[in-house]
């Protein structure tokens, strides 16, 4: 497995010079905190996991990988572990250019860059949970037309909501209501998605034919 | 003898409509068997249903008299692979499959991989898709061998390949199969290949064996009788396999070529190439 890990941290490694660029980039034109900064930092990292998939697909390697021991078996572990490895390393490395930046604008707010990243990894986390069955399930390509959808769907439901005259305040006020659970309760929730995820994956990729 | 790879009644059908049907198959240690058989005829189904990338409908797959269902990962760590267009993805450098393949198998020698690569000329800092189709496909062979696997699976390994570097390849397999235990099953167009250094020839069409002998028993057996359309009618319709009327002739492709000399001594009667062979038995008529 850890061969099939290497694999994916040299597909991002090539890809790695234009992430840095455009991360750094970023950081100048963000003036107002680091907000939006850790979220493009850890999005840009799930952007790079999504083109192994496309790498894969393009040149076959999934029919490929089967053909190696343990191929079956490991190849979506392996997928998972890389995206977490990826993502951690990208939010420390978030962590460590917005100290950088708030010591330079004179506004360093350790546990607010930490909370900000952290939950900007979550909300990252969370979608790819979502995406990667569809991705196993009908391949990149197709996959992206789902995610499209989905993303359209819950889009379109909120949409939905706001037109029927349904308050979405209410929510949010419950949900702020309840944020000394949720703070606990979020992380849980995405670690459990996760790893239901990962199952899920595993068994689309093993009955899958290549 | 032992058998490199056994399989029974082997059934994988799709959706479409094609399938592989009853499959029963000996590849024996040691040997280096040809697959061919026009585009469709199932040759690819057969070598991703051994290699458990399809999954098949009935029937079983053994490899080192080991079930493959139940030993696949146990069996793979012996069995190099060489697929025609899927390998590992081409943005990755050359030297970044040493590390990845370290990782893969337990018996993979990175200074072997590293000796295949100079002898082979190629450099560990391209990156894959910088290299031309003969060269990657060199580099799939020494990724295939660089674990020390005692068989081979190549599907089209020397498709695309200019004849120096389709010989060079050959070359490479004629040494890897000196040693007794090693045994290659390949499937190719290039029957021509196959006559220098097959052992045995399996010959599919539409998903069925339409012959499995060994490639002296072909070469030695099997010939085309040429006569003129008259003539056909005199021989005897035991001694045809199938025919090929052309416009003043007629092509016969016959068995036991010794006795059909003997038989028709008017006639002109040939060698056949293994190419020879596969176009009558497909495109030929019956009796």
């Amino acid at each position: 497995m850890i061969g099939l890990i290497k694999k994916d941290l040299f597909i991002v490694k090539r890809n790695l010079r234009s992430l840095l660029l455009i991360i750094l980039v970023f950081s100048f034109l963000t003036i107002n905190g680091q907000s939006e900064f850790s979220f493009f930092a850890v999005y840009m990292s799930a952007v790079l996991m999504m083109s192994t998939f496309s790498y894969d697909e393009y040149n076959k390697s999934d029919a490929f990988i089967r053909t190696l021991p343990n191929g079956r078996s490991d190849a979506v572990k392996a997928k998972y572990i890389s995206t977490l490895i990826i993502e951690i390393a990208s939010v420390l490395f978030s962590v460590l250019l917005s100290i950088i930046s708030g010591i330079l604008k004179n506004n360093l707010n350790i546990m607010e860059i930490l909370e900000i990243s952290f939950y900007s990894w979550l909300g990252i986390l969370l979608v790819q949970t979502i995406f990667y069955p569809i991705i196993y399930k009908f391949g990149i390509e197709k996959g992206r037309i789902g995610i499209f959808l989905s993303v359209f769907g819950v889009a379109l439901v909120f949409g939905l909501l706001s037109k029927l005259g349904i308050n979405i305040n209410i929510a949010s006020n419950i949900l702020k209501s309840l944020e000394d659970i949720l703070v606990y309760l979020i992380p849980i929730g995405v670690v459990i998605l996760f790893l239901v995820s990962y199952k899920i994956s595993k068994k689309i990729y093993s009955n899958k034919e290549y | 003898m032992n058998k490199a790879i056994e399989i029974k009644k082997l059934k994988k059908s799709y959706n479409g409509g094609f399938s592989l049907d009853n499959i029963n198959l000996d590849i024996p240690s040691g040997s280096i068997v040809g697959l061919i058989g026009e585009n469709g005829a199932g040759k690819t189904t057969l070598i991703k249903s051994i290699l458990g990338i399809l999954k098949i409908d009935d029937g079983s797959v053994s490899i080192f008299g080991k079930d493959m269902s139940s030993f696949e990962d146990e069996i793979k760590d012996d069995i190099g692979v060489v697929l025609d267009d899927m390998f590992m993805p081409e943005v990755l450098l050359v030297s970044d499959l040493d590390s990845i393949f370290k990782g893969v198998y337990e018996t993979w020698d990175s200074n072997l991989f590293f000796d295949y690569l100079s002898k082979f000329k190629l450099e560990k800092s391209s990156k894959i898709k910088t290299l031309s189709k003969g060269m990657r496909k060199k580099l799939e062979i020494a990724c295939a061998l660089a674990h020390k696997p005692k068989l081979l699976i190549l599907d089209e390994p020397t498709s695309g390949l200019d004849p120096i570097v389709r010989n060079e390849v050959l070359d490479i397999f004629l040494s890897f199969i000196k040693d007794d235990e090693h045994t290659i099953l390949l499937s190719t167009h290039i029957t021509s290949d196959l006559e220098h250094i097959a052992d045995n020839i399996i010959f599919l069409n539409e998903g069925t064996i339409l012959l499995n002998d060994t490639r002296d028993n072909i070469i030695d057996n099997y010939a085309i009788l040429k006569c003129d359309k008259d003539y056909f009618s005199k021989i005897d319709d035991k001694d045809i396999i199938s025919y090929k009327m052309n416009k003043y002739d007629c092509e016969v492709l016959v068995n036991n070529i010794r006795n059909v000399k003997k038989k028709y001594k008017e006639c002109v009667v040939d060698k056949v190439t293994i190419e020879e062979l596969m176009i009558m038995m497909i495109k030929g008529d019956r009796i």
